[in-house]
């Protein structure tokens, strides 16, 4: 019992993720379409996600979400089918419809049900039929009428006999018993039939069809015969009917077919054990056809040679879908992190098995251990590679918001996108689209001006904002630019002393003034807005993005715009580490870091009791930072010490340990509470040996040994703690 | 609702048996009890004028009725079809079915 409430639990969860992956792309279709209206595969799109979402809740009996969504997916039919066009308003429910059904599948979620989503369900629901209702003229009227007045036959519709341009194909259809339970109405089908060309005349076949007590209503007897003039080729028709193909049984005939291919079909539909059915058919064809037409059957014994110059197929169940649904499998996220957690215990394994092959001094060994740490590597790429998903996904979430908000504030604002293949981690990804949709928003609210000051400013009336993420040495790049107004330094000088962020008499770069944005309680909105300021949110950015240990960084050009870049660690799990020791204890660098390591310049020796100075490189000056000194480790240092150059983006420092001990498979490991505090920390590992290495935090490092060489150093008093004795000089 | 057959007015005017709401998939469990119950009380026809909206199911329901009803030997009239059911019958060419003013006619 609990077992299957338990397959029925997660079959739910599938059912809510994909319905999600639906919605992503119901909403990026119909932004398609507000770009372009003629788009047919945008639509269909739309619709098909539309369909699959009511077609799955159905399954499941959520009955809420079905009937809602059938509003919304009968409306996307009356445009599929030409009945209605595209208008703003017609946009504008389908958005909130699909605002509406993420509701709904939310209350699913949560197992609540909230009446205020009922009641919109019911208003929007009917704003979507009415708009419908209002929209269709009738095509289906026409039909009828000729019905009606058809004369001799009324209930069938009898084709005239005029040529048509590409022939006159003839469909046949039976529909499976569970298509109607599935969603899937012939009705609709037949409606978009008609926007291929004309449909000459159509057979119901009833005859499958019980009597009243026999019938279970919501099971589908039906089936269709066909006859379409039209110029559209064999994939077009059939495609008509792609996503029922595993409920209905489909037989496509050329304008051009041969008779044999008429009797197949005749032997497939009806079987010679049923000559009432058969005769029933071959009149309904005649009578399709025409009074004139030629007979289908010619019953002769030599089967005349094919014609027809399109291959005849039976579309089977599945042959069209296949291509992506068979290429990805679902896995659940927590048996996946456990295969993560797995390796990581496995690296470290493996390098406790190559110090013992040294200790050992077992050559042999020794390369079994090798090639076991290699095959380790390899596994752990792989391992993380799974769980690696490409930004995209969530940046063409932004489509939206942006066109919504840019409609709100009556700007006209264009977004551009690039880089969206990159990929990162899954929950980074889903971590980080909060703080950028804050982003997004700040700069659509007060990063770009509105069309009159644009254009005042000699810039085009349409602002922009560019998403762009790439990978640079270990890291993701994020950044969202736009080429607005770009960030008022004085402004925010003002605003920080106002609030009594910083001294009067701070002096402080461009860089550092910029940064003050993200501190708490800072907003330099003069209006606050609805959508992105109230001074919450920016504090918020940067505290997720650190969470993550990234790090968040502004440029800006007056009147030009402004750039923020959100720098990530690529992996949040397993990184290739670089071992190092001051003393006892071992310090990790991210491998992707290490610019290069060199002997401990003269000029750092001279002054063995500095935390922080500068060095020569090959002429250039580069500060550095004695590691020994910053967590003033106790003892003398070793005499000879080594200096590694690390970089992150542009900026490069030294960092002088005790000694280098190579490449290191580093398993990441959280920092106790205790440890908080601490600057220039990122976390810590187990060594093979089974000791603590502390993973030090470049970019942390970096900042603060700029910080503490800076002549403001000091001034904010962050980090003064942990160091001793600096030493400050002008850079 | 059961009422005997003498009272059954062909014309509708008297009321009669009429059906409402929505002939679609989602009600069609419903609806297909509440034919199922009027046949047995000797229906002989039903007034659709008020029905609101109607699909697939709809249709397959009211072919099940005029069968179960030809089964004994009678025919069910479909009177009064709504513009909604009139649209899908005649989509499916089976407007035949529905009673116009003058002809009722058995589909094959």
């Amino acid at each position: 019992m609990s077992q299957d409430e338990d397959i029925l639990a997660v079959a739910r969860e599938g059912f809510l993720d994909e319905a999600r992956d639906m919605l992503r792309q119901f909403e990026q279709a119909l932004l398609t379409m507000e770009q372009d209206p003629s788009d047919a595969e945008a639509v269909n799109s739309a619709f098909r996600a539309a369909h699959t979402v009511k077609g799955t809740a159905g399954l499941f009996g959520f009955d809420a979400v079905v009937r809602f969504t059938h509003e919304v997916e009968s409306l996307l039919e009356s445009m599929r089918s030409g009945e209605l066009a595209l208008s703003d308003e017609a946009m504008a429910l389908l958005l909130q419809g699909r605002d509406q059904m993420e509701r709904l599948l939310a209350e699913i979620g949560l197992d609540a049900q909230d009446p205020d989503v009922a009641q919109t369900s019911l208003t929007l629901g009917e704003a979507l039929r009415a708009l419908r209702e209002r929209g269709a003229p009738a095509l289906g009227q026409g039909l009828a009428s000729a019905a009606l007045s058809g004369g001799a036959d009324p209930s069938r519709l009898v084709a005239e006999s005029v040529p048509a341009a590409g022939g006159v194909w003839h469909i046949s259809l039976r529909m499976g018993i569970d298509a109607l339970r599935n969603g899937l109405d012939p009705l609709s089908f037949i409606r978009y039939l008609s926007t291929l060309g004309e449909v000459r005349g159509i057979h119901t076949v009833t005859d499958a069809i019980p009597d009243l007590a026999a019938l279970d209503p919501e099971s589908c007897f039906l089936g269709f015969e066909i006859r379409l003039a039209t110029e559209a080729d064999r994939a077009t028709i059939e495609g008509v009917f792609e996503f029922m193909l595993d409920d209905c049984s489909l037989t496509v005939l050329a304008p051009d077919a041969a008779s044999a291919d008429y009797e197949r079909l005749l032997d497939a539909r009806a079987p010679d054990t049923q000559p009432e059915a058969r005769e029933h058919l071959l009149a309904a064809w005649q009578s399709l056809a025409g009074p004139g037409a030629a007979p289908f059957i010619e019953r002769r014994e030599d089967v005349p040679e094919r014609r027809a110059n399109e291959p005849e197929r039976r579309s089977g169940a599945k042959e069209r879908r296949g291509g992506d649904e068979t290429r990805f499998i679902r896995v659940r996220a927590d048996k996946l992190d456990h295969l993560i957690d797995l390796i990581g215990e496995l690296v470290i394994a493996s390098s406790g098995a190559q110090m013992v092959a040294r200790t050992e001094q077992s050559p042999t060994f020794g390369e079994a251990a090798q090639r076991i740490s290699d095959l380790v590597q390899e596994a752990r790429d792989g391992a993380l590679g799974l769980r690696m998903m490409p930004i995209g996904e969530t940046f063409s979430r932004f489509q939206r918001v942006v066109r919504d908000v840019s409609k709100q504030l009556e700007k006209d604002v264009e977004l551009a996108i690039s880089g969206g293949d990159t990929e990162m981690d899954k929950q980074m990804v889903e971590t980080i689209a909060d703080p950028l949709m804050h982003l997004v928003r700040n700069s659509l609210d007060h990063g770009l001006e509105g069309p009159a000051e644009r254009l005042a400013a000699g810039k085009p009336a349409q602002g922009r904002i560019c998403l762009n993420a790439y990978h640079e040495s270990g890291s993701v790049v994020l950044e969202v630019s736009d080429d607005g107004r770009g960030l008022n330094r004085d402004r925010i000088l003002a605003k920080a002393m106002e609030r009594g962020l910083i001294e009067p008499d701070a002096d402080l770069d461009d860089e550092q003034v910029y940064q003050l944005i993200f501190m708490p309680g800072f907003s330099t909105a003069e209006q606050v807005t609805n959508l992105s300021g109230r001074g919450v949110g920016m504090d918020v950015v940067k505290r997720n993005v650190e969470g993550l240990r990234g790090q968040i960084r502004v440029s800006s050009r007056p009147g030009q715009g402004a750039t923020i870049q959100i720098r990530l660690p690529l992996t949040l799990a397993i990184i290739d580490g670089f071992l190092t020791s001051v003393g006892g204890v071992s310090y990790v660098l991210p491998l992707e870091l290490v610019a290069e390591c060199l002997e401990v310049p003269a000029e750092c020796q001279s002054q063995p009791d500095r935390v922080a100075g500068h060095f020569d490189l090959r002429g250039e000056v580069l500060p550095y930072l004695d590691i020994g000194r910053f967590y003033r480790h106790s003892g003398t240092p070793a005499a000879r010490r080594s200096l590694v150059l690390v970089r992150d983006g542009s900026t490069r420092v030294g960092l002088i340990v005790d000694r280098l001990h190579g490449e290191h498979q580093t398993v990441i490991k959280p920092l106790g509470q205790v440890f908080q505090d601490i600057k220039g920390l990122a976390g810590s590992t187990i060594l093979g040996s089974g000791e603590v290495a502390l993973i030090l935090d470049v970019p942390a490092l970096l900042d603060l040994a700029t910080t503490r060489l800076s002549s403001a150093a000091g001034s904010r008093g962050q980090a003064a703690r942990t160091v001793a004795g600096v030493h400050s000089e002008p850079r | 609702m059961i009422m005997s057959d003498s009272v059954i007015d062909v014309g509708g005017a008297s009321g009669g048996w009429r059906l409402s709401g929505e002939l679609t998939i989602q009600h069609a469990a419903t609806q297909g009890e509440q034919l199922r119950q009027w046949i047995d009380a000797g229906m002989m026809s039903v007034d659709l004028s008020a029905v609101e909206a109607c699909d697939s199911s709809g249709v397959q329901l009211l072919v099940a009725a005029r069968r179960s009803v030809a089964a004994r030997g009678q025919s069910l009239e479909l009177r009064d079809a709504s513009a909604p059911v009139r649209d899908v019958f005649g989509r499916f060419a089976l407007t035949g079915l529905l009673s116009s003013d003058v002809v009722t006619r058995e589909h094959p």
